[in-house]
């Protein structure tokens, strides 16, 4: 009888964190598109070039929900895609499912939707900093 | 007793298992997600290395290099390929310079950043403005010196800070009647850095990388140094892809593998706090980690007027300028950082010179003056009109610190 309640327990703790997820997924993927361009974000990251006020303005637009166009650069094996938004440089990087990696090509341009995770500085040589944008939960439209 | 102290022992001894068997899978997940990290990326290359360690003022360029620099995109296509030519006291610039001033010039030192130290095209600004400076007549009659040397004391990647050590160790003892810095909004937030060029240990390939780092020693095996993404070595290795992607993998693991992976520090538990209470785990490997800055704009603003203080202290004829950005050209207007400056300057004149620019430009003529889309450093266009706004600089502070010997109208 304690051993059933415990395995119940477990099954509903696993259930709701499943369900939590889901749940916090579709709030991300459902949630209005944002105005926000990526030459915005580019312009107040440059225009405070300090890693906490990165930090800062990356935990604001955390959750944000973007539609940028930009050219596929690369995919890793992670199935990271890295695209140039801005420049010929890669600029937003995001996950995509392994089914949609043969569709997509380096050098295209592609019309992407996805939630800011994370906006951070990458430095390029000689030194010159570029604002980078992670992204969750996108999809290539 | 004994019996309870044996239960504690074992107790204690249980613990100590547990945690180690914790401590070694974080270690072991931390170590597979630095490693499966690894991502192609854009590098730069040169032949022969240009950056050499100076602990006097940070690093310097090797003197009387001359190579080829090259920039590769992240599919390692070349983008970009330049001459580069170093002079006997380690400037990039086209002539060599004497300690002593044989010709009598008048000479105007300059210290800044990439901006002033380009390595994109074989003219930078300091020299186009030693040309445009010799063509004017007024200027020579006005100093009454037969010519204008301009020396570039420049290094890129530099801010301020090393401004000042390089005013005190290099560029004092030549005795300049003119100390320009040129810095741009990116400046301000720069430590002082030192760099190198370290040799690699490699099976795959005879190459050695460029490291910056905010302390000495300059080595691999110091976890301050930071990779620059820069390969030196023959273009033979860089004709061969697959070279190039081993190369690559080869500098990713070696990064990683200086991490302190076997130290006793608790990085289980420093991960478990989140960095709080002083423990900050050691092992989360950043490859895109910047080398030194500034924390907030307040301290990169108040450190920089320090110095700029500091250095117009110690020579009589410094001109202050600020090189604009892409972005500030676009917007007409300073960054913050530099607006602050100003507003906090006091008796300093930093002339922000986006106002010197050609108003009427658009944002695509604005565009050429920087090498756009590749790069945002100034273009060869960029330059030759930059060293005319200098230029321009140059004479009305001539005419201030000497305005009794000006005469505009004098016709040769």
């Amino acid at each position: 009888m304690k051993a059933k309640t415990i395995i119940i327990l477990l099954i509903l703790v696993i259930a709701a964190g499943i369900f939590s997820t889901n749940w916090k997924k579709l709030a991300d993927d459902s949630a209005p598109i944002s105005t926000l361009s990526f030459e915005e974000v580019d312009r107040r990251v440059r225009s405070r070039y300090t890693k906490s006020e990165a930090e800062r303005y990356s935990h604001e637009l955390k959750g944000t929900r973007v539609r940028w166009t930009g050219v596929v650069k690369d995919i890793d094996e992670m199935g990271m895609v890295y695209i140039a938004v801005a420049g010929v440089k890669p600029n937003v990087k995001f996950h995509i499912k392994q089914d949609r990696m043969s569709v997509q090509e380096r050098g295209q341009e592609v019309m992407f939707v996805g939630t800011i995770e994370k906006v951070y500085i990458v430095e390029t040589f000689p030194p010159m900093p570029n604002t980078h944008v992670l992204l969750n939960h996108a999809m290539i439209e | 007793m004994t019996r309870q102290r044996n239960k504690a022992t074992i107790f204690l001894l249980a613990a100590l298992l547990v945690y180690v068997a914790v401590e070694s899978a974080v270690r072991l997940y931390k170590y597979d997600l630095a490693k499966s990290g690894f991502h192609n990326f854009a590098f730069s290359n040169s032949d022969v290395p240009l950056y050499v360690l100076d602990e006097e003022v940070g690093f310097r360029y090797a003197p009387d290099a001359r190579l080829t620099w090259r920039f590769y995109d992240v599919e390692d296509r070349l983008q970009w390929e330049q001459g580069v030519g170093v002079n006997n006291a380690g400037q990039i610039a086209s002539c060599d310079v004497s300690v002593e001033n044989p010709a009598s010039a008048f000479r105007i030192a300059v210290l800044g950043d990439s901006f002033s130290a380009n390595t994109f095209h074989s003219i930078t600004w300091p020299m186009a403005l030693e040309d445009i400076l010799n063509e004017d007549e007024v200027l020579k009659e006005m100093t009454g010196q037969p010519e204008f040397e301009v020396l570039n004391f420049a290094l890129d990647g530099t801010g301020l800070d090393q401004c000042l050590r390089i005013f005190e160790s290099k560029v004092r003892r030549y005795h300049p009647d003119m100390v320009i810095i040129n810095f741009t909004s990116n400046s301000p937030y720069y430590k002082f850095i030192y760099r190198d060029t370290i040799a690699v240990e490699s099976s795959i390939a005879k190459y050695a990388i460029t490291l910056a780092s905010p302390t000495l020693p300059v080595t691999l095996g110091n976890d301050d140094c930071l990779y620059s993404k820069v390969i030196v070595g023959a273009p033979a290795i860089l004709e061969d892809k697959e070279m190039i992607g081993q190369i690559k993998r080869e500098i990713h693991e070696k990064m990683i593998g200086r991490l302190p992976w076997f130290s006793l520090y608790p990085e289980a538990f420093a991960s478990a706090l989140g960095g709080r209470f002083g423990l900050t785990p050691r092992l989360d490997f950043n490859w895109n980690r910047t080398v030194n800055n500034y924390d907030t704009m307040e301290e990169a603003v108040s450190n920089s007027l320090s110095v700029l203080r500091e250095l117009t202290e110690q020579h009589p004829s410094v001109l202050i300028l600020n090189h604009p950005l892409v972005a500030e050209c676009h917007d007409r207007q300073p960054q913050p950082v530099i607006r602050e400056m100003i507003a906090q300057s006091g008796g300093l004149e930093i002339i922000a010179m986006v106002d010197a620019m050609p108003p009427a430009a658009g944002k695509e003529e604005i565009d050429q003056w920087y090498n756009l889309p590749f790069d945002q450093h100034p273009s060869a266009a960029g330059n030759a009109l930059y060293a005319r706004k200098v230029h321009e600089k140059v004479r009305d502070r001539l005419i201030k610190d000497k305005p009794g010997r000006f005469r505009p109208h004098t016709k040769r």
